[in-house]
C-alpha cells in the first residue's frame, strides 16, 4: 500500500506542466462556461416560471454539455497520462524501479480517478458558481430564491461516473498498449461517432461502451431502479477490461 | 562473489532466431566490468534481461546470488540502471525527475542535492530537462542511477553523447564510486578505447555470443601474442637465419623482415642476439596491436 501511494504521488508530480493537468481545469471549465455565456446574453429565455426551481433547468443543461464531451475528455487524458511515459521511454526506468507492476498499474487508475473525481467537483462547483452569479446579476432568474436538488445532482453524477466506466478501461488498456496517441484517440473518436451516429438509442447501443454517456442525455431520475440496464453493462465492461489490462500490464508488458 | 551470473542465456525475438546464444557472464563483487561489442551484438539485450525487462529464452540469472525474476523487488533496491538513453520526463525539472524517483525508492530528499552535486547539475537542478544538453541528460539519467547508493550500477553506454571532458568525468566518477563504495559496475559499450581505462574485467559480444571474458590483464596477453618487430639489418639472411631457431618470422624481404615476440624480455634478447652476432641494426620498430585493433580482430575471427 505504501508503494501504490508513493507511485501515486509520483503520478502527481508527473502531472506538473502536461496538458492532462491542464485539459482537467479547462474540461471541467468549458461546459458551464458556454451556459454561462448562454444564459448571460438569453436570460430572458430562462426567466422560470413561477414556483419552478432554475436550478433544474441549468443543472440539465449542464449536464447534457458534460455528457457529450466527457467521453472525449476522458479517451484524451488517459492518452495524454500514458503519453507522458511513452514520451520519456520511461517504462524500461519503472519497471527496474523496486515496485511491482501491480503498484504502478493501481497507481496509474488511482491518479486517474483522483483526476476525474476532480474534473466532475470541479464541473458541479463552476456549475452552483454559475447559477449564484446569474442570480446576482438578473434576480429575475430567481437563482437566490431556490437551492440545487442535490439528490438529483449526486444521481446523476454516480450514475454517469459508472456509465463512463467502461470507455475509461478499454481505453486504459489500449493507451499503454497503443504508443500513438493520435491512434487511441482515432480509436475513441469512432467510437463516439457511432453512439452519435445511432443517437446512443436502440439496437445494439446498450453494448456499445461510446453509447452509455449519450443515453444520460436530459437526465430524469428512474424512481424505479437506480441503475438502468446500460449502467451494469458498463460495469460488466469495467470489469472485464480492467482485469484483462492488469494481466496483461503485470505479466506481458515490457514496455 | 558473484554479483552477475548468467548461464546459457538464449533470448530471440523472433523465434528460432537467437539474439543471444548461451551467454555466461560472470561479475565479480567490487570490479568494473566492461561489456564490450558492435552494435547490434546484443549488449543492450542482454542488459534488458538482466533487469527483468526482457523474460530469457533458455538460462537462468542471477543478480547478487538470486534469481531475477522471483525476488526482483528485493534485488532492484540495490541496483541503479541507466539503459540506452536516460529516461527523463522533459516537461519535469532535473529535480522532479530524480524526485520521482526518490518517492518510489523511499530516499529522502537531501539524497537528491548530493546526486546533483555529484554529477555537477546543482546550477541546473531547476531547469526543465528539454532545455538540457545531451550531455547534461546523460549525467542526470546517471544520477538517477546513483539516488539510492546502489551496489550494483549497470549502464548502457553511459558515455553516448557525451564530449572528451564529459567521458573523463564520467570516468573519474565511475571510478571514485567503485573505490569509495565498492560499487560493481556493468558499463557497456561499443567503443574500447572509450572503457579501457575505466574496466578492470572485460566480456565481449559479437553476435550473441560471449567471445571472449577475462581481465584486461588477459587482454594485453593476448595483444602481445599479436605483437611483431620490424627488423632492418646489414645482412637480413643472417639476422633472419639466427633468430628463426627461437623466434616466429613472419615476413621477410631484402629490406627487412618481421619477427613475431610474446614480452618485454624477448626484445632485449632479440636485440641482444643481434648485436652479439656483430650485426648493424638500422631500423628496430615494435609494432604491437593497441586493444582496439585486438578487439577488432576477436569480432573479426
Amino acid at each position: 500500500m505504501s508503494k501504490i501511494r508513493a507511485a501515486f504521488f509520483a503520478e502527481i508530480i508527473k502531472s506538473k506542466n502536461t496538458f492532462a493537468l491542464w485539459l482537467t481545469f479547462i474540461g471541467a471549465a468549458i461546459i458551464p462556461l458556454a451556459v454561462f455565456i448562454t444564459y448571460a446574453y438569453n436570460w430572458e429565455l430562462f426567466i422560470p416560471k413561477t414556483w419552478e426551481n432554475p436550478w433544474r433547468e441549468i443543472f440539465i443543461r449542464s449536464f447534457n454539455g458534460i455528457t457529450l464531451f466527457t467521453p472525449l475528455f476522458v479517451i484524451l487524458i488517459i492518452g495524454l497520462l500514458f503519453n507522458i511515459e511513452h514520451k520519456a521511454n520511461a517504462w524500461k526506468h519503472i519497471f527496474v524501479l523496486p515496485i511491482s507492476k501491480s503498484s504502478v498499474f493501481l497507481s496509474k487508475y488511482l491518479f486517474l480517478f483522483f483526476l476525474l473525481c476532480f474534473y466532475y467537483l470541479l464541473f458541479v462547483l463552476l456549475t452552483l458558481v454559475n447559477g449564484y452569479l446569474l442570480g446576482v446579476f438578473k434576480q429575475q432568474l430567481k437563482f437566490l430564491m431556490f437551492t440545487p436538488d442535490w439528490n438529483e445532482v449526486v444521481s446523476f453524477l454516480a450514475k454517469f461516473f459508472i456509465g463512463v466506466l467502461a470507455i475509461v478501461a478499454i481505453h486504459f488498456w489500449t493507451s499503454f498498449r497503443i504508443k500513438n496517441l493520435i491512434a487511441n484517440l482515432g480509436i475513441g473518436l469512432t467510437g463516439i461517432a457511432f453512439a452519435i451516429i445511432l443517437n446512443g438509442k436502440g439496437g445494439l447501443t446498450i453494448f456499445l461502451p461510446y453509447s452509455f454517456p449519450i443515453k444520460m442525455l436530459n437526465y430524469m431520475p428512474n424512481s424505479a431502479n437506480f441503475l438502468e440496464d446500460y449502467h451494469i453493462i458498463s460495469l460488466i465492461y469495467f470489469i472485464l477490461f480492467f482485469c484483462l489490462s492488469y494481466w496483461d500490464f503485470t505479466k506481458r508488458f515490457k514496455g | 562473489m558473484k554479483i552477475i551470473e548468467t548461464e546459457n542465456l538464449h533470448f530471440g525475438f523472433i523465434k528460432d532466431k537467437s539474439v543471444l546464444k548461451g551467454i555466461n557472464l560472470k561479475i565479480e563483487k567490487g570490479s568494473i566490468y566492461g561489456f564490450l561489442g558492435p552494435n547490434g551484438a546484443g549488449k543492450t539485450t542482454t542488459i534488458r534481461l538482466l533487469l527483468g525487462l526482457l523474460t530469457p529464452g533458455k538460462g537462468s540469472i542471477k543478480l547478487f546470488g538470486k534469481s531475477v525474476t522471483s525476488n526482483s523487488l528485493e534485488i532492484f533496491n540495490n541496483i541503479g540502471a541507466m539503459i540506452e538513453m536516460p529516461s527523463l520526463y522533459e516537461h519535469l525539472t532535473g529535480f522532479d525527475n530524480l524526485k520521482i524517483t526518490s518517492k518510489i525508492k523511499g530516499i529522502p530528499i537531501k539524497r537528491i542535492d548530493e546526486v546533483l552535486a555529484i554529477v555537477k547539475l546543482t546550477n541546473d537542478a531547476k531547469t526543465r530537462v528539454k532545455e538540457y544538453s545531451l550531455g547534461m541528460k546523460q549525467r542526470l539519467g546517471l544520477a538517477l542511477a546513483l539516488l539510492s547508493e546502489p551496489q550494483l550500477l549497470i549502464l548502457d553506454e553511459p558515455t553516448n553523447g557525451l564530449d572528451p571532458q564529459g567521458i573523463i568525468e564520467t570516468r573519474e566518477l565511475l571510478q571514485s564510486l567503485n573505490e569509495e563504495f565498492g560499487t560493481t559496475i556493468l558499463v557497456s559499450s561499443h567503443l574500447l578505447s572509450e572503457i579501457e581505462k575505466l574496466v578492470n574485467h572485460l566480456g565481449i559480444i559479437n553476435n550473441g555470443e560471449l567471445i571472449f571474458q577475462g581481465t584486461i590483464q588477459e587482454l594485453h596477453d593476448l595483444k602481445l601474442g599479436n605483437s611483431f618487430i620490424r627488423i632492418e639489418t646489414n645482412n637480413n639472411e643472417k639476422a633472419v637465419a639466427v633468430l628463426q631457431r627461437v623466434y616466429t618470422i613472419n615476413y621477410h624481404s631484402e629490406n627487412g623482415f618481421e619477427i613475431v615476440f610474446q614480452n618485454r624480455e624477448q626484445v632485449a634478447h632479440i636485440c641482444k642476439t643481434l648485436v652479439n652476432e656483430g650485426l648493424e641494426i638500422y631500423n628496430f620498430t615494435i609494432t604491437s596491436n593497441d586493444l582496439e585493433s585486438i578487439f577488432l580482430n576477436i569480432i573479426n575471427n
